[in-house]
C-alpha cells in the first residue's frame, strides 16, 4: 500500500435502492472496485464499460457529489469524507472535471464567462480584476479560443464545440492535479474530438495533470491513456497498460468488447457473425450475487463461475477477474 | 450498366425561415444500385438527416423541398400523389429514423406494433397468414417471438431497434433509409445490429442507405459512401478507394481524425467550426477551414461536382 | 434568456402576450383616469335608483341609486389589488417552500412536502365559508389572505419538483466545481432559473384570484360594504336585474371581468410559451 498515491480507491460500493412498482429493487452500481492513481508522474487511466458498468458513477463518488455504501475514496492519503472544510476545499480546487454534455454543463441563465470567472474567484486565483481577465484569456488562448468570440455571450450562442472547449479552458485555468473527464469526446463531431483529446495529452504533459477518462470508446481511450480498467456491472473485469490489454486481451468479456469495435477500415471487416440471442439476456435481467457478473454470457463459461465471484489476479502484466487465469 | 434504384438529381431543400432560409441540402445528386448498401457520412449539421425525411417526402415544416428530381424504380417520388406516395412507404421504401427506438409506442405491444405496419398496406400479407409473418420476422432480427406481447419499456435498447428494423423489412421493401441506426447502443450491441443490416441486403436482396456520421461503423458494411459537408457532398464512390485514397480536403480530415485501436497515429483535428447553413460561406462551402484554400477560387463559385480517380469529387485540386 | 433586457423584448415578440398586454393597459388607465375623473366614491348614491345609461350616468344607476360606470372603474382597481396581492403571496411564499424543500431535501422537505399535500387538499369552497361564517364581517383584505393561503401549495409543488430536476444536472456540478456553497448554488444557480417560470405563474394566479374571489363573491361570501365587480354581480342577484331587465348593471361587469381573464389569460399563455419549451427539455 503505497502512501504516495495521489488518489487511491479502496473498496467503493455504491448501491441504489430502486422503487420499482411492486418490489424494491437493489442495484449495486458499482461492486468493490479498487485502484489508484500514482504521485510520482502524471498518467491517464481510462475507467471503460459500456452502459451500466458503474464508470459514471464511480466518477461521481469520486467527485464526492454522492456518498458511497462502503470503501474508501482517499486524497493524498486523506478520506475526503472526513475531511474538515479547508481540506474538501482544497479537494474541491484540485479534483476537476470535464463532463460529456456541452449542452448541459453550462447554466443557460447566465453568460459562459462565469464557468471561467467563478472558480478564480472563489479559489483565490487572481488579486485583481485585471488579473483576472488575463487568466481568463490565457486559458481560452489555450485551447485556440478567440475570446472576443466567447465572452460576454449566452452557452445558447456558441456551438458544441465551443462550449466543450471552454470547459477545457476551465481546467487549464485552474490547473487542477486530477480531471475527471467523463466522455468528453462523444458529443462532439468526429473531426473536432482529436482537438479536444490531443489538449488533454497537453494538460498532462505541459501541466503535470492526471486523468481519470471515463468512457466506452476504445479507440479514443487507446489514443490518450496509459492504462485501463474495463468494468463490466460494476466490477473491474481486466485492468492493465493499454497498449496490452488492447491488443490482447484475456478476459472474455474484453475479448468480445474488442472485437465488437468496428474497424474504420472496409478492408478489415469482421469475419464471424455474432449471435445476437444471447448478447442481451442480461440487459433484462439484473440478478447479481452468486458467480462472476459476465458468466451468462461467457462463451467459456465453467461451473465454478456460476458459484464463486473471481478475484482480480495478476497474470502477463495485468489483472484480470477470471477464474481462466486462476 | 444496372439502371439505378434510386436516382437523386440535384436535390436542394430548405427550412424556411422569416429571415434566411437554411440551406440544409444543396443540390445533391446520387445514384444506388439494388443489393447495395450506401453510406451517407456527416457531422452534425451537414445535411443527412433531412436528405434522408427528403428522399421520402417526410419533411416536417418549414422544410420544403426547393428543386431536384428523386427517381425510384422508375417512379418519380416528387411528382407522386399522397396516396400513392404513402402506398410507396414501408412497402418500397422503409425509413428509419433516429432515435427510432425510442418512438415506439409505450402502451401497445410490439406484435401489434409490427401488425399495424402490415396490415397499412392491405393486400400484401393475407390476413391469416400475418401472424405468422410476425413471427418469421422476429427471428429473422434475431429475437424470440415470444417478444409479441412484450411493450416497448421491457426491451432493451438493441432489442427496441432490432423490432424496428422487423417492422421496416416487414413489406420486404427494396430499401431501407437507417438514420444512426446504432448510436447510443452498446458497442457489442451495435455489432450484431451492423451484421444484421448486412445481412438483410444478402439475404432479401434490399439495399440500405446507411445514415451516421460514425465511420467506422460505414467501414464495416457499406459499399459506397457519400461524404457530406454544411448540405453538399463533397466525395463520393467505393467506400474501399475513398478510405485509402481520399481526394476532398474534408474527407481527408475526416479519415485522419479516426482514432485507430491497433495503429500509433497522430491524430490531427479541423480547426474552426461547421457554417451557419443560414448563410453560408460564398464558393466551396468548405474553404475557411480548408488546409489547402485558394483565395480567389475557392471562395468564388461553389466547385463543380467531377470524375476523379473512380470517384466524384468536389474540389478545385482536381480537374 | 432570463437576462432582463433581452427577455423583455422577447416577451414582446409574442403576439398573444403583447394583446393581452394591451387590454390590460387599457382597463388600468381607463380605470384609474376614470375614476380620477369622478369625484365621488362608489358607493354614493348620487341619483334615482334603476336609470338606463345616460349622458350623466354613462352606465345608468343600479337599485340602490349609485353610478354603475363608477362602480366598475372602482371595481376593475379592486379586482386588481386583491389578484395582485394574492399572486405576491403565493408565488413568492409557494416558491420559497418549494426551492428550500427541493434542495435541501431530507427532513425539511419532508415536513414542507406534508404540509404542501395537506393544503392542496383541502377544498377550497367549503373552507372559504367556514372561515367567513366564523368571521363575521369579511373585508376585502382578508379575502386577500384567505386566498392566498389557498394558493401558494401548488406553486411549492411545481417549484419544488423543477428543483429537484434542476440540482441534477451538470451545471450545478460544475458549480459545485467551481467551490459555490450551497445557498449559492440555490440562489444563483437554480432561483434565476426560475424567475421565468415565476412570472407565468404569477399571472396565471391573478387569474385564477380574479376568478375565485369573483365567485365567492356572487355566493354572498364576500365583503358587503365593498364594491367589487363580484359584489356587483351578487347585488344583481340580489335585486333580480336580470329578470327587471336592468341590463346596464349585470353586462358591464360581467362584460369587464371578461376582458380582465382575457387579458391576463393572454399575458400568462404567451409568457407560458416562451418559458415551457425550455423547461422541458435541452435547447
Amino acid at each position: 500500500m503505497k502512501t504516495n498515491d495521489l488518489l487511491e480507491i479502496k473498496s467503493l460500493t455504491k448501491t441504489f435502492a430502486s422503487r420499482g412498482l411492486m418490489k424494491r429493487k437493489e442495484i449495486v452500481a458499482v461492486d468493490g472496485v479498487s485502484f489508484s492513481l500514482s504521485a510520482e508522474k502524471p498518467i491517464i487511466l481510462t475507467l471503460a464499460g459500456e452502459s451500466g458498468s458503474g464508470k459514471t458513477t464511480t466518477a461521481r463518488l469520486i467527485l464526492g457529489f454522492i456518498k458511497p455504501t462502503s470503501g474508501k475514496i482517499m486524497y493524498n492519503g486523506k478520506d475526503i469524507w472526513e475531511m474538515d472544510p479547508t481540506e474538501w476545499k482544497e479537494y474541491r480546487r484540485e479534483i476537476q472535471a470535464i463532463f460529456q454534455d456541452p449542452y448541459a454543463a453550462f447554466n443557460p441563465v447566465h453568460k459562459i464567462d462565469r464557468a471561467l470567472s467563478l472558480p478564480i474567484r472563489k479559489f483565490n486565483l487572481a488579486n485583481s480584476k485585471a488579473e483576472e481577465k488575463e487568466l481568463i484569456f490565457k486559458a481560452l488562448k489555450d485551447t485556440d479560443l478567440k475570446a472576443d468570440e466567447i465572452l460576454g455571450k449566452y452557452p445558447h450562442e456558441l456551438s458544441g464545440g465551443q462550449r466543450q472547449r471552454v470547459m477545457v479552458s476551465r481546467a487549464f485555468l485552474l490547473k487542477p492535479k486530477v480531471v475527471i473527464a467523463d466522455e468528453p469526446v462523444s458529443m462532439i463531431d468526429t473531426s473536432l474530438r482529436a482537438n479536444i483529446l490531443n489538449l488533454m495529452l497537453e494538460l498532462k504533459e505541459k501541466l503535470g495533470i492526471s486523468f481519470l477518462y471515463i468512457t466506452h470508446d476504445l479507440s479514443t481511450a487507446r489514443y490518450i491513456s496509459d492504462e485501463i480498467l474495463i468494468m463490466y456491472l460494476g466490477s473491474i473485469m481486466e485492468m492493465g497498460p493499454i497498449n496490452e490489454v488492447v491488443i490482447n486481451p484475456l478476459h472474455p468479456y474484453v475479448q468480445l468488447l474488442i472485437h465488437s469495435i468496428p474497424k474504420p477500415d472496409p478492408d478489415e471487416r469482421w469475419e464471424k457473425r455474432i449471435d445476437l440471442s444471447t448478447i442481451e439476456l442480461d440487459s433484462l435481467s439484473t440478478t447479481y450475487g452468486k458467480g462472476c457478473k459476465f458468466h451468462p454470457r461467457c462463451p467459456s463459461r465453467m461451473e465454478k463461475c456460476k458459484m464463486k465471484i473471481p478475484e482480480l489476479v495478476e497474470e502477463s502484466n495485468r489483472r484480470v477477474a477470471c477464474f481462466l487465469y486462476d | 450498366m444496372a439502371e439505378a434504384l434510386l436516382d437523386v438529381n440535384g436535390l436542394t431543400t430548405y427550412y424556411l425561415a422569416r429571415d434566411a432560409p437554411v440551406k440544409a441540402v444543396e443540390d445533391v445528386s446520387l445514384e444506388i444500385s439494388s443489393n447495395e448498401i450506401f453510406g451517407i457520412v456527416g457531422e452534425s449539421g451537414c445535411g443527412k438527416s433531412t436528405l434522408a425525411a427528403s428522399l421520402l417526402r417526410l419533411l416536417k415544416p418549414p422544410g420544403e423541398i426547393i428543386s431536384g428530381r428523386i427517381i425510384f424504380d422508375g417512379v418519380d417520388i416528387l411528382e407522386l400523389p399522397l396516396k400513392d406516395l404513402r402506398e410507396l412507404r414501408w412497402s418500397s421504401i422503409s425509413y428509419i429514423p433516429q432515435g427510432a427506438m425510442n418512438s415506439l409506442d409505450p402502451v401497445m405491444k410490439i406484435g401489434d406494433q409490427i401488425e399495424e405496419v402490415i396490415k397499412v398496406h392491405k393486400g400484401k400479407v393475407p390476413k391469416s397468414d400475418v401472424k405468422k409473418r410476425i413471427e418469421e420476422l422476429l427471428r429473422s432480427v434475431g429475437l424470440d417471438p415470444v417478444v409479441v406481447n412484450s411493450h416497448p419499456h421491457e426491451l432493451s435498447g438493441g432489442m427496441k431497434q432490432r423490432a424496428i428494423i422487423a417492422m421496416a423489412i416487414a413489406l420486404s421493401p427494396k430499401l431501407i433509409l437507417a438514420d444512426e441506426p446504432t448510436t447510443a447502443l452498446d458497442v457489442v450491441v451495435q455489432r450484431g445490429i451492423l451484421q444484421l443490416l448486412f445481412h438483410i441486403k444478402e439475404q432479401l436482396n434490399t439495399s440500405i442507405i446507411q445514415i451516421t456520421h460514425d465511420m467506422a461503423a460505414q467501414a464495416e458494411i457499406c459499399d459506397n459512401l457519400a461524404v457530406m459537408y454544411a448540405g453538399k457532398i463533397v466525395e463520393m464512390g467505393d467506400i474501399r478507394k475513398l478510405y485509402n485514397d481520399p481526394l476532398h480536403p474534408y474527407s481527408q480530415a475526416l479519415i485522419s481524425s479516426i482514432p485507430s485501436l491497433t495503429e500509433e497515429k497522430k491524430l490531427k483535428g479541423l480547426s474552426g467550426f461547421p457554417p451557419s447553413l443560414k448563410y453560408p460561406p460564398p464558393g466551396c462551402r468548405f474553404h475557411p477551414r480548408c488546409p489547402q484554400f485558394v483565395p480567389g477560387i475557392c471562395d468564388k463559385k461553389a466547385p463543380p461536382t467531377i470524375d476523379a480517380k473512380g470517384r466524384k469529387v468536389a474540389c478545385y485540386l482536381y480537374k | 434568456m432570463v437576462h432582463a433586457g433581452r427577455g423583455i423584448r422577447e416577451i414582446f415578440r409574442s403576439r398573444e402576450f403583447t394583446a393581452g398586454f394591451i387590454i390590460f393597459v387599457f382597463l388600468v388607465m381607463f380605470s384609474v383616469i376614470g375614476s380620477a375623473l369622478i369625484g365621488y366614491p362608489p358607493m354614493a348614491t348620487v341619483g334615482p335608483p334603476n336609470l338606463s345609461p345616460n349622458n350623466k350616468y354613462l352606465f345608468g344607476t343600479d337599485s340602490f341609486g349609485r353610478d354603475v360606470f363608477s362602480q366598475i372603474l372602482h371595481g376593475i382597481q379592486l379586482s386588481l389589488m386583491v389578484a395582485i396581492l394574492v399572486s405576491a403571496i403565493d408565488t413568492f411564499f409557494g416558491s420559497s417552500v418549494g426551492f428550500v424543500a427541493g434542495y435541501y431535501g431530507g427532513l425539511v422537505d419532508t415536513a414542507l412536502s406534508v404540509i404542501v399535500d395537506v393544503m392542496l387538499v383541502i377544498p377550497l369552497l367549503p373552507a372559504i365559508v367556514l372561515i367567513t361564517v366564523s368571521v363575521r364581517k369579511v373585508e376585502l383584505f382578508l379575502m386577500a389572505m384567505i386566498l392566498g393561503l389557498f394558493g401558494w401549495a401548488a406553486p411549492a409543488r411545481q417549484v419544488r419538483s423543477q428543483t429537484l430536476s434542476l440540482k441534477e444536472r451538470e451545471f450545478i456540478s460544475m458549480a459545485k466545481l467551481s467551490g459555490a456553497t450551497r445557498s449559492e448554488i440555490l440562489f444563483i444557480e437554480i432561483v434565476p432559473h426560475m424567475l421565468q417560470w415565476m412570472s407565468a405563474h404569477y399571472l396565471y394566479d391573478m387569474l385564477w384570484a380574479v376568478l375565485t374571489e369573483a365567485s365567492v363573491e356572487v355566493l354572498g361570501l364576500g365583503p358587503q360594504t365593498t364594491m367589487t365587480l363580484g359584489m356587483m354581480l351578487y347585488w344583481v342577484i340580489r335585486k333580480a336585474a336580470i329578470f327587471r331587465n336592468l341590463w346596464w348593471w349585470w353586462t358591464t361587469p360581467i362584460i369587464t371581468m371578461i376582458c380582465l381573464f382575457v387579458s391576463l389569460y393572454l399575458m400568462h399563455r404567451g409568457l407560458d410559451r416562451i418559458v415551457n419549451p425550455r423547461l422541458r427539455g435541452r435547447r
